[in-house]
C-alpha cells in the first residue's frame, strides 16, 4: 500500500523516523550522474524577509519535468506557485528574497549556480515566462512589434530587419496582423495583449515555458482560445511548461501532471489522471469539494473551514491539520514527508485515504 | 405576484470624446421577491453598469426601473434617495477598495445607520452586533483596519455594511471574484444563508458561469450592453437557446477529464459600444449570423419563462 | 480584472490592539534615525524658543552700548551686536518668530488651500475649471515676487507676512489636494457611500480628505522650513520682520555690515536658521519614506 520512495529521488521526506537515512548519498551520486528529467528542482526553500519577518514561501519543493510534457501547479493565493516559478528563472527580488536551500537543475546547467550573465543569457531564450496580468506586462511606451523583436536581437546575433522579420511570423503565428506591428499596448485588447506576451514568450522558441496564471484576466471565451494556442506552439517546438493556475478546468485541459501546493510545500502530485479521478490529500479533496460543480445540484457548497497558516510562524506538524477534519493528535506534532501512494502518486498524507479506506470496509 | 423589481427598456449611455458608448441597451427583465437573479457576460457587456443604474448609483439615460412599486429612476436629490437606500443595496466585488482605509470594521458597519439620523446610540450599537454575527464576524476584529483583514473578512464586512438598513434587495457585483476559491465557497453559502433568513432578492452579478449556475433561479445574458437570452438557471445551461450562450458555456474549462468537449471557438473581434449599428452586436461572431440579424433584435419567449432576442433561435434550435 | 487577495491567518485575531495605517507609519518612521533625529533637533529648538523668556540671560532689546560688538565670551555665549544686545538671547527669542511664522503660516496655507482644492477635486467640471485657472494666474508669478508683492501692499509686521506667505502657498496645497482627491474620488469605497447615501460633507470630511492628506504632510514640513527661509529673506529686505524683533533673518540683515569684522554676528542666526531647515528636511524625507511602504521592501 505505502511504498516509502526508493529509486524517485526527488522526494526527499524528512520524517522524522529516518526512513531516509541515504538521502545525502543519494544526491551526491546524482551530480555526478546524467539526470533523469529535463528539469529537476530539488530541496527548494525561498524566504522573503519583510519588516523584520522572515516569510517562509517555499519549504522543500522538489518537482521534475520532461520536455513536452505540462506540470500544473495547483493552489491558492500565497501558496508559493509564483514564489517557485520566479526562483527557477531567478528574478526574485534582490532585496527581501533569498533561495535558501535546493538546487534546479534544467538540461546539463546548474541554475543556481549560475552567474549573472549566464542567466540572462537563458531568460528569454532557454526558459521564458508569461505573467498574470497582460496589461501591465508589457511596456506602454513601446511598440509591441518591437518589443517581440527586442526579445529575439538579445538572444540571437542577427540583423534589425531579420528580427523585425521574425517578430512579424510570432504575431502571425499567435494570430495578430503584420499591419499592427507597429500600434502600441494600449490599443489592443486585453486577449490580443496577451497573445504578444505569449509571441514574446515563446519568440526564441525556449525549452521551458513558465505560464503564471496566463489566462486569468481574460474572458472565457477568449481563455479558450488563448490556451489552446499555448498548447499547439508548446507542443511545436516540444517545450516544457509549468503551468500556474487556480483553476481546475484548465488544468483538466492541459496537464500532463499536477502538483499541488499548500503554504510552500507539495502536499499532493501525481498524473493528471490520478490526481482528479483519485485525490487524496485532503486539502485537495477540499479543494475539488469547494468547487461549484456545473453539473452538480449542491444547495451548499463544501468548503475548508479556517484559513492557510501564517507564513511567518509555520506549524511544527502539518501545516494543513488546522482546518483537517481528519487530524489526529500525530498530525500536529509530525510533519509527514511525501509518500508514494500509487503508479505515479505522491501524497503527503495518507490520513484522509485509510480513513476512506477503513469506511469501504465498513460499508460492506 | 407583482415583482419586487422591473426593468423596462433601461438605457445608459456614457459620452465619450469618440462618441456615444452604449453601455447597457433596451434591457428589459424582472425579479420576483426571494428570487436570485444571475448576470452573466464577459468584460465590457455592461452587467456591472445595469447593476449600479438600476440601484440609481448611475443617472439613467431611459428606460423604467420600479423597486418595491415604487419608480426610481426620476428621483432626484440625495435626500430623496434614502427610501432607496433602505430598500436596495449593493456589494462590490473588491471587498478591499470597497471599505475606507481609516474606517474600523465596526465603524464601517455603523456608517449607514448613523447616516439615516433615525437609530439612537444603544440602538446602532445593539444592531451592529447583530450583524456582525450575522455575517460571522468575530467580535474580536470590530476594531480591526481592513488591511489587517484577509478578503474573506473584508467581504464579510461589505456585506454587514449592505445589511444595515435591512434592505430587500441586493445587487451583488462579482462579490466573490476576487477571493479565492475555498473562501469564495464561505462567502457564497454565507448569501444563501442570508437570503434564506431575511427573505432577500439578488441581482448576482458574474463572470463565472460555474459560480452562477450555484447561487441563481434564473440567469439573464448580456452581450455589448444587449440583454441576449434570459432563462431559469436549469434551463439555460441544458438548453442555451442564443449562439452566445451557447459559445460561452461551450468555453467553460470542464473538470471531468474523462470527457474534454469541442470548445466552439468564436472567430472574429468584438464590434464596439461606441455609436453602434442596430442590430445584433454578436453578428460579427456568430456562426450563424445572415442578413436578418442587422436589424433590431426583439426579445421573444420560445420556451415557457425563456426569452431570447435572436432571430435565428428558432431555427437553430429547431423549435 | 483584480488579482485574488492572498489569505493568511488573521493576526489581528490575534494581537490586543488595532493598528490604523497611522500607528503604523509611526512605527516606520520611529526606525528612522534621520528622520528621528531631525524631529529632536526641531523639537529642541521649539522648547528652546518656548524657554526663551526664562533661560535667556538677557531681554531682547536689553542695550549695552558699552559692551557693543565683542565676540563670543563666557559672558556673552554668542557675544554682542552693534547695539549691545546679547546674541544669544536675541538668538533664543528670535526662535519664537522665525519658527511661529513658519509654522503658522503652512497651517493657514494648509487649511486654506484644502478647502479651495477639495472644492475643485470633489465637484468637477465648471467650479473645478474656474478654480483651477485662477491659482494658475497665481503659479505663474514667482513665489518669492508673490510674497513680496503682498508684504509690501500690506507692509511688515508679523501677522501680516503670516498671511503673505499663506496666501503663496496656498496654490500649491490646493493642487495636491485636488490631485489626491481626483484619485480617491473613483475608489470604490466612495461609490459605496453613495450607495448607503452619505451626504457630500461627509463624504469630503470622513472619506476623501482622511485618505488624501498623506502626501501634504511631507509637503508641510518641507513647507515650514521653506517659509522660515523666506521670511527670512522677507526680512532681510526690509519685509517681513523688522528689528528690534530678533527674526533670525531679520539679525542676518543688521549684520551684513558687520560680515567682514564682526562675522559671528551673521554666522549664528544663518546656523540657526540652517539647522531648523536641516532638522526639517531630514524628518520630511524620513516621513515620506514612512508613509510609501513600497520602499522598505
Amino acid at each position: 500500500m505505502e511504498e516509502k520512495e526508493n529509486q524517485h529521488h526527488l522526494f526527499h521526506s524528512h520524517a522524522e523516523d529516518g526512513s531516509h537515512g541515504d538521502h545525502r548519498g543519494h544526491q551526491h551520486q546524482d551530480q555526478h550522474q546524467k539526470k533523469e528529467h529535463f528539469l529537476e528542482i530539488e530541496n527548494l526553500a525561498v524566504q522573503y524577509s519583510s519588516s523584520g519577518e522572515i516569510i517562509h514561501a517555499v519549504n522543500d519543493v522538489s518537482l521534475s519535468l520532461d520536455q513536452g510534457k505540462t506540470l500544473a501547479l495547483v493552489g491558492e493565493t500565497g501558496a508559493g506557485k509564483t514564489t517557485i516559478a520566479k526562483s527557477i528563472m531567478r528574478i526574485l527580488p534582490d532585496r527581501g528574497a533569498k533561495i535558501t536551500a535546493g538546487d534546479i537543475f534544467m538540461g546539463d546547467k546548474d541554475l543556481l549556480n549560475l552567474s549573472e550573465d549566464e542567466m540572462c543569457k537563458v531568460r528569454g531564450a532557454e526558459i521564458a515566462m508569461i505573467f498574470q496580468d497582460p496589461m501591465t506586462a508589457l511596456n506602454p511606451t513601446m511598440r509591441v512589434g518591437d518589443q517581440i523583436a527586442e526579445v529575439i536581437k538579445l538572444h540571437d546575433t542577427i540583423t534589425k530587419a531579420e528580427a523585425k522579420k521574425r517578430a512579424i511570423e510570432m504575431l502571425n503565428m499567435v494570430g495578430i496582423t503584420a499591419e499592427r506591428y507597429d500600434e502600441y499596448p494600449h490599443q489592443f485588447s486585453g486577449g490580443m495583449k496577451q497573445r504578444v506576451v505569449i509571441a514574446m514568450a515563446l519568440a526564441c522558441t525556449p525549452d521551458l515555458l513558465l505560464a503564471d496564471e496566463p489566462t486569468s484576466a481574460l474572458d472565457v471565451t477568449i481563455q479558450a482560445q488563448i490556451m489552446e494556442m499555448i498548447d499547439n506552439l508548446r507542443r511545436q517546438h516540444n517545450t516544457a511548461m509549468i503551468l500556474i493556475t487556480h483553476d481546475m478546468g484548465v488544468v483538466a485541459q492541459v496537464a500532463d501532471d499536477v502538483a499541488v501546493i499548500y503554504a510552500g510545500e507539495i502536499v499532493e502530485y501525481g498524473s493528471k489522471a490520478e490526481i482528479f479521478d483519485h485525490p487524496t490529500h485532503p486539502y485537495t479533496v477540499g479543494l475539488f469539494n469547494a468547487i461549484p460543480n456545473l453539473n452538480e445540484d449542491t444547495r451548499r457548497l463544501a468548503n475548508i473551514k479556517g484559513l492557510p497558516p501564517d507564513p511567518t510562524d509555520l506549524p511544527k506538524g502539518c501545516c494543513f491539520c488546522t482546518r483537517c477534519q481528519y487530524a489526529t493528535n500525530e498530525c500536529s506534532r509530525h510533519k509527514a514527508g511525501l509518500e508514494r501512494i500509487g503508479q505515479n502518486h505522491y501524497s503527503r498524507c495518507s490520513v484522509h485515504m485509510h480513513h476512506e479506506e477503513a469506511a469501504d470496509e465498513q460499508s460492506r | 405576484m407583482s415583482n419586487l423589481v422591473e426593468v423596462k427598456n433601461l438605457k445608459k449611455y456614457f459620452s465619450t470624446p469618440r462618441g456615444m458608448l452604449h453601455a447597457v441597451d433596451d434591457v428589459t427583465l424582472s425579479l420576483a421577491a426571494g428570487e436570485t437573479m444571475g448576470i452573466v457576460g464577459e468584460s465590457g457587456c455592461g452587467k456591472s453598469t445595469l447593476g449600479r443604474t438600476i440601484i440609481h448609483l448611475l443617472n439613467s439615460t431611459d428606460g423604467s426601473v420600479v423597486i418595491d412599486d415604487e419608480e426610481v429612476t426620476q428621483i432626484k436629490g440625495k435626500k430623496n434617495l434614502k427610501k432607496l437606500h433602505e430598500k436596495a443595496q449593493i456589494i462590490f466585488q473588491d471587498p478591499y477598495s470597497s471599505l475606507n482605509p481609516r474606517m474600523t470594521v465596526e465603524e464601517t458597519i455603523r456608517e449607514p445607520l448613523i447616516i439615516s439620523h433615525r437609530y439612537t446610540r444603544s440602538e446602532i450599537k445593539a444592531r451592529v452586533n447583530e450583524l456582525m454575527e450575522m455575517v460571522g464576524i468575530d467580535e474580536r476584529i470590530r476594531g480591526s483596519y481592513p488591511h489587517e483583514l484577509d478578503g474573506g473578512r473584508r467581504q464579510r464586512v461589505v456585506i454587514g455594511r449592505a445589511l444595515a438598513l435591512n434592505p430587500k434587495f441586493i445587487v451583488c457585483d462579482e462579490p466573490v471574484s476576487a477571493l479565492d476559491v475555498s473562501i469564495q465557497a464561505q462567502i457564497l453559502n454565507l448569501l444563501m444563508d442570508l437570503q434564506d433568513k431575511n427573505g432577500l432578492t439578488y441581482m448576482f452579478i458574474t463572470h463565472d458561469m460555474s459560480v452562477v449556475r450555484h447561487i441563481s433561479t434564473n440567469i439573464s445574458v448580456m452581450y455589448l450592453g444587449q440583454l441576449v437570452e434570459t432563462s431559469p438557471t436549469k434551463e439555460l445551461f441544458v438548453k442555451p437557446l442564443h449562439p452566445y450562450t451557447k459559445a460561452l458555456l461551450s468555453a467553460i474549462p470542464s473538470t471531468d477529464i474523462h470527457s474534454q468537449k469541442k470548445r466552439m471557438i468564436l472567430k472574429g473581434e468584438l464590434t464596439s459600444p461606441i455609436n453602434p449599428k442596430p442590430g445584433c452586436r454578436f453578428a460579427t461572431r456568430c456562426p450563424y449570423a445572415g442578413p436578418e440579424c442587422s436589424s433590431p433584435q426583439e426579445l421573444q419567449e420560445l420556451l415557457p419563462g425563456h426569452f431570447t432576442a435572436c432571430c435565428k433561435a428558432k431555427e437553430i434550435n429547431s423549435l | 480584472m483584480t488579482n485574488t487577495i492572498a489569505v493568511t491567518e488573521n493576526k489581528a485575531v490575534r494581537k490586543k490592539r488595532s493598528q490604523s495605517q497611522f500607528v503604523m507609519t509611526m512605527n516606520r518612521l520611529k526606525k528612522n534615525k534621520s528622520a528621528m533625529l531631525g524631529l529632536f533637533i526641531f523639537i529642541a529648538l521649539i522648547i528652546l524658543a518656548i524657554l526663551a523668556p526664562y533661560i535667556s540671560p538677557y531681554g531682547y532689546a536689553a542695550m549695552k552700548m558699552s559692551e557693543k560688538l565683542q565676540g563670543p565670551s563666557l559672558k556673552h555665549w554668542f557675544g554682542t551686536d552693534e547695539l549691545g544686545r546679547d546674541v544669544f538671547s536675541r538668538i533664543l527669542y528670535g526662535g519664537r518668530y522665525s519658527l511661529s511664522v513658519g509654522v503658522l503660516a503652512t497651517l493657514t496655507g494648509l487649511i486654506f488651500g484644502t478647502i479651495v482644492g477639495s472644492i475643485a477635486g470633489y465637484y468637477g467640471g465648471k467650479v473645478d475649471n474656474i478654480i483651477m485657472r485662477f491659482l494658475d494666474i497665481f503659479q505663474s508669478i514667482p513665489s518669492i515676487l508673490l510674497v513680496i508683492v503682498f508684504s509690501a501692499a500690506m507692509g511688515a509686521g508679523f501677522d501680516k507676512t503670516i498671511i503673505a506667505l499663506a496666501i503663496s502657498m496656498i496654490p500649491d496645497v490646493a493642487r495636491q489636494m485636488r490631485a489626491s482627491i481626483l484619485r480617491v474620488r473613483d475608489e470604490d469605497y466612495i461609490e459605496a457611500a453613495d450607495a448607503i447615501g452619505c451626504s457630500t460633507f461627509r463624504q469630503i470630511t470622513k472619506y476623501i480628505i482622511p485618505n488624501s492628506f498623506a502626501p501634504l504632510l511631507v509637503w508641510a514640513t518641507m513647507s515650514v522650513a521653506g517659509a522660515i527661509l523666506t521670511t527670512a529673506s522677507l526680512s532681510y529686505i526690509g519685509l517681513g520682520i523688522q528689528p528690534p524683533i530678533p527674526e533670525w533673518g531679520a539679525m542676518l540683515s543688521g549684520a551684513k555690515t558687520y560680515l567682514r569684522t564682526n562675522a559671528y554676528l551673521l554666522i549664528f542666526p544663518g546656523m540657526f536658521i540652517a539647522i531648523t531647515v536641516l532638522g526639517l528636511n531630514m524628518f520630511g524625507d524620513g516621513l515620506r519614506d514612512a508613509l510609501d511602504p513600497k520602499l522598505k521592501d
